[in-house]
């Protein structure tokens, strides 16, 4: 694969590497980092990944070095849960001064700090399926798993953000 | 929610999959008719829509402007580390790697020491065999002898230490031919 190639590659693919890794990790700088590092990889072995499934490649290389940061995030004890220009990416709607711009903000910081806290493979097959509109074939191809189970865990795990989220509703309530 | 915990928590269990479009034939009826009386199951699927709904609409996301052009230079250095690890000989492949002259020539050594020497400390209790002369056992251990100093020079020429895993098993057969060259010229 030459530079002009790769470069054509990174353009097709990049951003939604890059999307997933920001929505994985909930922090911009970790994820420029981290994008900087699965692309590097990907010039490094450039010659020997298939060019049909660059994409699959490259998602599962991102997919790992997100869960290897998330796991030196708790290592080091200084998990940031809510980075400002993360949040601001889904929050400036437009409405936040309105009660229901207020209320639809706290649903999303809700939400996202929920997928936040989901273990993998629910938290790689929502952001794939929900948030990036992969098809189910596509998502089966990245996360090397059955086209049934990727159903079944989606399933799973948006009942678990439901659950979730009502209960944080319940309480909100509450207060 | 109406009935049993079992029964609810069927229900529950088919509120994504509902959502979704997923069910199918008399799950699908059972579903749909219970929705229209159950007013808890009628607010998860609102509230499994809702989910999903916020999820789709948030924003697709770009790579950072200049993030490329970052990989690009830094791909760079790394093909430029890479070209400068490799001596030119081993990138020309002019010579070989020195080991590989090393294990021949240790076990060239070995086969040598083999062919000549071997035969004769096999049977040396044998008196009706035919014995080597003096000067047979002298000039085997003298070609064992040149092989070992060719391959040190060589060593040293390289200064490198030959490996003890190859020059072993010679060194020890040489130390046995020279004890058995003591005995004889003692008996002698």
């Amino acid at each position: 694969m030459s530079a002009a190639e790769f470069e054509n590659m990174v353009s097709a693919y990049g951003d939604r590497i890059y999307g997933f890794i920001v929505y994985y990790l909930g922090n911009r700088q970790e994820a420029d980092d981290v994008m900087q590092e699965v692309l590097i990889k990907f010039w490094k072995r450039r010659t020997e990944i298939d060019s049909e499934r660059v994409m699959a490649w490259l998602m599962t290389v991102a997919r790992n070095a997100c869960i290897d940061e998330h796991r030196k995030r708790k290592s080091r004890l200084d998990y940031v849960l809510v980075d400002d220009n993360y949040t601001a990416a889904y929050s400036d709607n437009g409405h936040a001064s309105t009660v229901a711009g207020i209320e639809g903000n706290l649903f999303m910081q809700d939400l996202m700090g929920e997928v936040e806290k989901l273990e993998d493979p629910y938290k790689s097959i929502v952001i794939l399926r929900e948030i990036q509109g992969l098809k189910y074939s596509e998502i089966s191809d990245c996360l090397s798993l059955p086209l049934t189970s990727v159903k079944v865990y989606l399933h799973r795990a948006r009942k678990m953000l439901r659950d979730r989220i009502t209960q944080q509703q319940e309480f909100n309530h509450a207060g | 929610m109406q009935g049993s915990s079992k029964e609810q928590g069927w229900y529950d269990e088919r509120v994504e999959p509902f959502v979704d479009g997923d069910l199918a034939g008399t799950d699908l009826l059972a579903f749909t008719d219970r929705l229209e009386t159950d007013k808890d199951l009628k607010e998860k699927v609102q509230a499994a829509r809702r989910i999903s709904a916020s999820l789709r609409d948030l924003p697709s996301l770009t790579m950072p402007a200049g993030m490329l052009e970052r990989v690009m230079s830094q791909a760079n250095d790394v093909d430029r580390q890479e070209a400068n690890g490799r001596s030119p000989a081993r990138r020309l492949r002019l010579v070989p790697p020195a080991r590989v002259a090393w294990a021949t020539l240790a076990m060239a050594a070995t086969i040598v020491f083999a062919i000549i020497l071997l035969p004769q400390q096999l049977a040396p209790q044998e008196s009706d065999s035919v014995e080597p002369s003096q000067a047979e056992v002298e000039k085997a251990l003298a070609e064992v002898k040149w092989t070992l100093a060719l391959v040190s020079d060589i060593g040293n020429e390289r200064n490198e230490i030959v490996n003890g895993r190859i020059v072993a098993p010679v060194q020890k057969a040489m130390s046995f031919v020279i004890t058995a060259d003591d005995a004889t010229n003692e008996i002698q």
